[in-house]
C-alpha cells in the first residue's frame, strides 16, 4: 500500500511529524515502511511563460525561446516539440537540481541557454502516470498558473512523500488510508480529523430496486443509486492524490471509486444503471457460465466463483472484475454503486485461477472490515455529488445477513504482564489498549473484557492484546530475563554425533564438505540411485532442473567436479552428507568423490587417486564406528552396471546387506557429465542410516602378549586373477597363532605375465600368549600354510 | 734420553697441531706422538735402565708430557670432528623453501561453519537437537502452525507441492509441531537445523533451497522477556560481546507477539554504514511467543504452558559474516571458494 503523506495529513494531524520518523515508528510498530519516497526532489523551479519561440536555424528540432519568469526574461534553448509562444511552462533555472543532474548555463550551437523547460518526467514522475504527450514534450500548465511562482512542486502536487507500506498478512486493515491514520494516532497520540461528509438531500423518487444475496459467500450487499451524473476529468487534487498512491487517473467516477477504496479499504463497483438487466442485483455462486469481462476476454466460471446477477444476466465477477455489459463508461449518466462483503477464500480461488488480481480483489483476499460497507458508500456519494453532480436517487439499499457482533476478549492485566515478562501498571495497559481503539470494561481488579474495533479483524485472542500493548509501548521496555527451566537432557542424537565424526574424519583427510540442491533434473535422478525406489516429483517446479528430489548425491558431486574442472581446479576431494528421498524411503547418505591426483608433495610427487583411496576411507570410517572388518565384505560390481567401471569398483556389504558402493565411474558417466576420462573420478556412496544403526559393543581391552612376536616372510607364485584377500584369508585360517598377514610386494615380470601368473610376498606375524614360540612350532605352521595354499588355491612357493 | 728431548715434544706437538684440519692428519699426529714408535714410547723403553730415584723423576716427566699430548690431541680432535660434522651437514643441506609434504586438510562450506556454530551455542545452553523431515505434510507445515487452508500467510511462503497433502517444508517450524506432539505438557528446549524450500527464483539473495535453525522453549511461565534474554545471549556468543539486539513488531501465524530481531551492525557498531544500509542494525532472526492455538493443537494447556520460538537463516548469517555477496556461491562449491574456509573456530 502506497500512502501519500499529504493525503494522510488530511485525516490526522501531522504537524511536527517528519515522514522519515513516521516511517521508522510505523516499522517498529509492525507496519513496515519499505521506502519513503519524495515525489520530486527538483529545486530552483519557477513557472514561466514563453513569450518568444522560433526554430533554431542550425537545427531540425531545437527552438530558441524567451521565457518570462516574472522578474526576468531568460533565453532558453528547448527541444520539445510542443513548445510555443504563450505556453505556461515549468522552468528549471541555472543551478536547479533535477533527478537527472544540475542545470548549468550552456551554449548550444552558439546560442546561450539559461535554464531548461521541463516535463514531469524530468521532475521525477514515473512514466506510468503520464500520457505519451507528457512523456514526449514539456508539461503544459493551465492558465491558472502564475508566472514567477516558485512553488512549482506544490502547484503540481509533487511536494509530497510516499510511504510504501509492506503490510504483513495480519494488518490488512492498513490497506485503508483512514486506518493508517488511526495507527498514526495510536503511535503519536496526535489528533485524528473526521472525514467531512456533506449530508445530501435525497430526491424523493420511487425507485423499485432490490439487492440481495443467494449465497452465504456474500453476507452483506449495500448499494446506492445516483442519477444524472456527468463524467469528466477529475480535479487536480484527486489526480495528484491517486498518483501519489500509485493509481492512474481515468475519469471522475472511476477515480472516486478508487479513491474511496484507498481511503476506506472497501472495494466498490459501479454499474451503469441503464445497462443493468432488471431492477435487481443479487450475489450468487456461478453455475459454470461463461463470463465476458471488461477486458473483453471471456472466462469460464466454476461454482466457486461469486457472481453478481440481475435476472439471469451476469453483471459482475464479484470482487474481481466487472462485465462488459454493465460497467460504467463515458456515456454513463445513472449509476448504482455496490459495496459488498465477499468471502475471501472464494475471491482468492477465483482470482488465482483466472490470474486476475486487482487492488479490489487483493483487499477481499486479505480481509476487509466487515462493517464498513455503508460508510464507504456514504463517502463515495459525498464525492460523487461534489465532483460529478447528479442526484441521489435512493436511500442506501442494504442486504445484511452477517449479524456482525463485536469481538469481545476476556483477559487480565496479569496475563498480559505474564506473557510479556513485564510489570506494567494496569492503568498503563488499559490506556495503551485504548490508544489502539480497544475499549476496556474492567470486571474486577485484574480481569477485563476488551472490545475490539471492527477494523482490526486480526485481533481474536488475548495473546493479540499483549502484542498490541508491547508494540505501542515499544519492545525496548522489556527487561531481558533468562528463562528458568527444568533441567533437560540436551545435545545431539547418537546418529548426529556419528555424522559429525565421519564428517571430521573426511575433512581432516583433505576433503571439502559441500552442499548441493536437493531438487535435481529428471535426467539424472536415477543415476547411482541408492534407494531403488520411485522418485518424488514436484507438482509445481520452477524449472525442470529442480523438479525431482534426488535419490543419490553422486550426480550433484559430479556436477561440482564438472564445474571445478572447468575452472581449472583439477585435484581435489569432496563429500556431502544429506538425506535423500523417494516415494517410500528417507535415508541419510554419505557421498564422497576424488578427482585427479593425490598431491603427496604438491606437484613434485603425485599419484592418481584410485579405488584404494576410498577403500581406505571406508575402512577408517568403520574403525571409527567400531565396525569390525569381519562384519563387512566387498563384492565385485556386475558387468552390466551402468554407473561404475565394474573392473575398478565394489559393493559394500555389511551384515549381509549391500549398503553402498564405490569405485571409478563408468566411461559413459564421464561422457554424460561432460568430464574427461583423464580427469580420473572415483566416487563412493554409503547409506549412513543403515551404517549408523549397526550395533557395536563397548571396547574391552585385551592383555598384550608378554612374548615377542615372530615374523616370517613367504614369496608365492599364483594365478594372475587370484585375489590377495583370498590368500590372506587362507593363511590366517591355518593357525590361531597367526595374528597378522600382510602383503609387502607384488611382482609381475613379462615371463610371469605370459604364464598368467603373478608373484606375491607376504609377511606373517605369529603371536603366542603362553610361551615363547619355538622354531619347530613355527615351521610346522608354515608347512601347513604352504600345503593349504597349494591344495586350495594352487599357490606355489617361489623358488 | 735427554729430559730436554722429551720436553721438546710439547713444543713440536703444538707446532704440528697448528696445521691440522681433518681427522686423517690428526690421526697421523696421534701416531707420531703416541704410537709404540714414538719418541715417548722409546723413552719409556729406556726406563728399566734407570735408578729408582731417576725412575720417579723420569716417570713423572713422561707422564706429564703424555697427559699433555693426549689432552691436546683430544682437544683438537673434538674441534676437528665438530667441524667435520658441520661440513657434512652443510653438504646435506636441503632447500627449506621447496614445497612441503602435503598434509591435506579440507574445509567445510561456510554454510556448515555457521550451522554447526549455531547448533553448538544452543547445545551448550542445554538445547536438544532434533531434525524433522524435509518432505512434510500440509498438516505439520501449515495446519498445526496456525496456518489453516486459504490463510493469507500461505501466500507468504510459496510452496513446492508433491501432491495435495505432501510438500517440501517451507520452514523448519514443523519440527516444533512434531516435538510438541510427542510429549504434551512437558517442558521443552529444542533446536532444529535443516533445509527448507520455497518457490523463489534463484538470484543473489534468494534461493529455492535455504536453511534455518528453528528454536523452541516451552515451559511454565515462559515470557517475552525470556526470549529477549536468550537471543541476546546467542547473539553475543555468535556475533561478539559488543552486539546489541532490538526487537520490531512483526507477524508470524504461529507466534503472538511476533518480532523481527535486529543485531547492531558489527561493521559500524550501530552508527550506520553500507553493510547495514545506514540503519545501524541488521535483520537476523524472526521470533515470538508461541501462539496459544499452536500449543492447544499439540494438546498443551496454554493456560499453564507458554513458550517462545525463533528462526535464524543460515545462509544469511554466513553471507553477512564472511562477506559473501551472492547466495549461489554457497551452492556452487568452487574449491577456490571453499579453500578460504579452512579456519575452524
Amino acid at each position: 500500500m502506497k500512502v501519500s503523506f499529504k493525503e494522510l495529513s488530511k485525516y490526522v494531524d501531522l504537524t511536527n511529524i517528519n515522514p522519515y520518523d513516521l516511517a521508522n515508528k510505523l516499522t517498529f510498530a509492525g507496519i513496515e515502511v519499505e521506502e519513503v519516497k519524495k515525489l520530486s526532489s527538483a529545486n530552483n523551479l519557477c513557472i514561466g511563460q514563453v513569450i518568444f519561440c522560433e526554430n533554431m536555424p542550425e537545427s531540425d528540432h531545437l527552438h530558441l525561446t524567451k521565457v518570462d519568469v516574472g522578474n526576468e526574461i531568460l533565453d532558453i534553448v528547448c527541444g520539445a516539440p510542443n513548445v510555443r509562444k504563450g505556453l505556461k511552462v515549468i522552468v528549471a533555472k541555472v543551478g536547479a537540481k533535477l533527478p537527472g543532474g544540475e542545470i548549468k548555463k550552456g551554449f548550444i550551437r552558439g546560442h546561450e541557454s539559461n535554464g531548461m523547460l521541463c516535463s514531469l518526467l524530468e521532475l521525477g514522475v514515473d512514466k506510468k502516470y503520464l500520457t505519451q504527450n507528457q512523456i514526449d514534450g514539456i508539461e503544459e500548465l493551465d492558465d491558472k498558473a502564475t508566472v514567477g511562482d516558485t512553488n512549482v512542486l506544490e502547484y503540481l502536487g509533487l511536494d509530497d512523500y510516499v510511504l510504501d507500506l509492506k503490510l504483513l498478512a495480519n494488518r490488512s486493515d492498513c490497506n485503508a488510508l483512514l486506518n493508517v491514520a488511526k495507527e498514526i494516532y495510536s503511535i503519536y497520540e496526535c489528533k485524528l480529523k473526521d472525514v467531512d461528509i456533506v449530508s445530501s438531500s435525497i430526491k424523493k423518487e420511487n425507485i423499485d430496486f432490490t439487492i440481495y444475496s443467494k449465497t452465504d459467500k456474500c453476507k452483506k450487499f449495500v448499494a446506492k443509486i445516483i442519477k444524472g451524473i456527468k463524467i469528466k476529468d477529475s480535479p487536480s487534487w484527486l489526480k495528484y492524490a491517486l498518483r501519489s498512491m500509485g493509481v492512474r487517473s481515468i475519469n471522475n467516477i472511476v477515480d472516486i471509486g478508487n479513491y474511496v477504496m484507498l481511503l476506506t479499504g472497501q472495494p466498490l463497483h459501479i454499474y451503469d444503471l441503464d445497462k443493468v438487466c432488471k431492477n435487481e442485483l443479487y450475489a450468487d455462486l456461478s453455475s459454470n457460465e461463461k463470463f465476458t469481462a471488461l477486458d473483453d476476454k471471456t472466462y469460464d466460471l466454476l461454482d466457486e466463483d461469486i457472481v453478481i446477477k440481475s435476472g439471469t444476466t451476469l453483471e459482475c465477477l464479484a470482487g474481481v472484475m466487472g462485465s462488459k455489459i454493465s460497467s460504467d463508461s463515458n456515456e454513463t449518466q445513472n449509476i448504482i454503486i455496490e459495496s459488498a462483503l465477499f468471502d475471501s477464500k472464494c475471491i482468492r480461488l477465483t482470482s488465482n485461477r483466472l490470474g486476475l488480481s486487482s487492488e479490489s480483489s487483493q483487499r477481499f483476499v486479505k480481509g476487509i472490515d466487515p462493517t464498513n460497507q455503508e460508510f464507504a458508500i456514504d463517502v463515495a456519494t459525498h464525492f460523487i455529488e461534489l465532483l460529478c453532480g447528479g442526484e441521489i436517487a435512493s436511500q442506501t439499499i442494504v442486504f445484511d445477513n452477517l449479524n456482525h457482533k463485536d469481538v469481545v476478549i476476556s483477559s487480565s492485566y496479569k496475563y498480559i504482564n505474564n506473557r510479556l515478562g513485564t510489570n506494567f501498571d494496569n492503568s498503563l495497559i488499559k490506556k495503551t489498549l485504548n490508544r489502539v481503539f480497544i475499549k476496556i470494561k474492567d470486571l474486577d481488579d485484574d480481569n477485563f473484557e476488551a472490545y475490539i474495533p471492527h477494523h482490526r479483524i486480526d485481533i481474536t485472542d488475548q495473546a493479540d492484546l499483549s502484542e498490541e500493548v508491547i508494540r505501542i509501548l515499544g519492545f525496548d521496555k522489556i527487561q531481558s530475563k533468562l528463562p528458568v527451566v527444568e533441567m533437560l537432557v540436551g545435545g545431539l542424537s547418537d546418529e548426529k554425533k556419528k555424522e559429525n565424526l565421519v564428517s571430521d574424519l573426511l575433512i581432516n583427510n583433505g576433503f571439502y564438505k559441500v552442499i548441493n540442491y536437493s531438487l535435481v533434473s529428471p535426467d539424472v535422478v536415477n543415476d547411482f540411485d541408492i534407494l531403488n525406489d520411485k522418485e518424488v516429483k514436484i507438482l509445481n517446479p520452477l524449472t525442470v532442473d529442480h523438479s525431482v528430489l534426488r535419490k543419490s548425491l553422486i550426480p550433484s558431486l559430479l556436477n561440482n567436479i564438472n564445474y571445478n574442472l572447468n575452472h581449472k581446479n583439477e585435484d581435489f576431494k569432496i563429500f556431502e552428507i544429506s538425506n535423500v528421498y523417494s516415494e517410500n524411503k528417507n535415508v541419510l547418505v554419505l557421498s564422497a568423490a576424488l578427482c585427479g591426483n593425490n598431491l603427496y608433495h604438491h606437484q613434485l610427487n603425485k599419484i592418481k587417486y584410485s579405488f584404494y583411496d576410498l577403500k581406505g576411507i571406508l575402512e577408517s570410517i568403520c574403525d571409527l564406528l567400531g565396525i569390525s572388518y569381519t562384519r563387512y565384505q566387498l563384492l565385485n560390481v556386475e558387468k552390466e552396471n551402468k554407473y561404475f567401471n565394474f573392473g575398478k569398483s565394489a559393493y559394500f556389504k555389511l551384515n549381509g546387506k549391500v549398503i553402498g558402493a564405490f569405485g571409478e565411474i563408468h566411461p559413459n558417466i564421464y561422457d554424460k557429465y561432460e568430464i574427461k576420462q583423464s580427469s580420473n573420478v572415483i566416487v563412493m556412496q554409503i547409506n549412513l542410516t543403515e551404517l549408523f544403526a549397526t550395533k557395536t559393543s563397548i571396547i574391552k581391552s585385551k592383555e598384550l602378549s608378554k612374548f615377542l612376536d615372530v615374523r616370517r616372510d613367504l614369496a608365492l607364485i599364483c594365478d594372475k586373477n587370484l585375489s590377495i584377500g583370498q590368500i590372506i584369508r587362507e593363511i590366517s585360517k591355518c593357525s590361531s597363532l597367526i595374528s597378522n598377514v600382510e602383503i609387502f610386494d607384488i611382482f609381475e615380470s613379462e615371463q610371469l605375465k605370459s604364464n598368467n601368473k603373478k608373484s606375491l610376498a607376504f609377511s606373517i606375524t605369529f603371536t603366542a600368549y603362553d610361551s615363547t614360540l619355538k622354531e619347530d612350532e613355527i615351521n610346522q605352521i608354515l608347512n601347513k600354510v604352504i600345503s593349504n595354499l597349494e591344495t586350495n588355491l594352487k599357490v606355489e612357493l617361489r623358488k | 734420553m735427554e729430559k730436554e728431548t722429551i720436553l721438546k715434544l710439547k713444543e713440536d706437538l703444538i707446532k704440528d697441531l697448528e696445521n691440522v684440519t681433518n681427522s686423517h692428519d690428526l690421526e697421523e699426529i696421534s701416531i707420531k706422538y703416541l704410537s709404540k714408535k714414538s719418541t715417548l714410547s722409546q723413552a719409556m723403553q729406556s726406563f728399566r735402565t734407570l735408578s729408582r730415584e731417576e725412575k720417579v723423576e723420569y716417570g713423572k716427566l713422561i707422564n706429564e708430557v703424555r697427559t699433555f699430548i693426549e689432552s691436546k690431541i683430544s682437544e683438537v680432535s673434538k674441534k676437528v670432528k665438530e667441524k667435520e660434522l658441520i661440513d657434512k651437514l652443510e653438504s646435506d643441506k636441503i632447500d627449506i623453501t621447496a614445497p612441503s609434504s602435503l598434509i591435506s586438510t579440507g574445509a567445510k562450506n561456510p554454510f556448515y561453519l555457521v550451522s554447526d556454530e549455531i547448533v553448538d551455542i544452543f547445545v551448550s545452553m542445554g538445547f536438544k537437537v532434533v531434525e524433522g523431515p524435509e518432505v512434510e505434510s500440509d498438516h505439520y507445515n501449515f495446519e498445526l502452525l496456525n496456518i489453516p487452508k486459504n490463510h493469507p500467510a500461505r501466500d507468504m511462503q510459496d510452496t513446492f507441492y508433491i501432491n495435495s497433502n505432501l510438500l517440501l517444508r517451507t520452514h523448519t517450524s514443523p519440527a516444533q509441531a512434531h516435538e510438541l506432539e510427542k510429549n504434551p505438557n512437558k517442558p521443552l528446549m529444542i533446536i532444529c537445523p535443516g533445509k527448507t524450500y520455497r518457490r523463489d527464483d534463484d538470484d543473489m539473495t534468494h534461493s529455492h533451497q535455504f536453511a534455518q535453525v528453528e528454536g523452541l522453549v516451552v515451559g511454565k511461565g515462559i515470557t517475552l522477556a525470556n526470549l529477549k534474554a536468550t537471543l541476546e545471549l546467542f547473539v553475543k556468543k555468535m556475533f561478539g560481546e559488543k552486539r546489541e539486539i532490538r526487537l520490531r513488531s512483526s507477524y508470524f501465524p504461529f507466534t503472538e507477539p511476533s518480532v523481527e530481531v535486529d543485531v547492531s551492525c558489527a561493521e559500524c557498531n550501530g552508527k550506520g554504514c553500507q553493510v547495514c544500509k545506514g540503519t545501524g542494525y541488521i535483520e537476523i532472526l524472526g521470533a515470538g511467543m508461541v501462539h496459544p492455538n499452536v500449543l492447544k493443537m499439540a494438546n498443551y494447556d496454554p493456560e499453564i504452558y507458554s513458550g517462545f520460538a525463533f528462526g535464524v537463516g543460515i545462509e544469511r548469517v554466513a553471507m553477512l559474516r564472511y562477506d559473501i555477496n551472492d547466495i549461489r556461491k554457497i551452492y556452487t562449491n568452487d574449491i577456490r571458494f571453499l579453500n578460504q574456509f579452512k579456519k575452524r573456530g
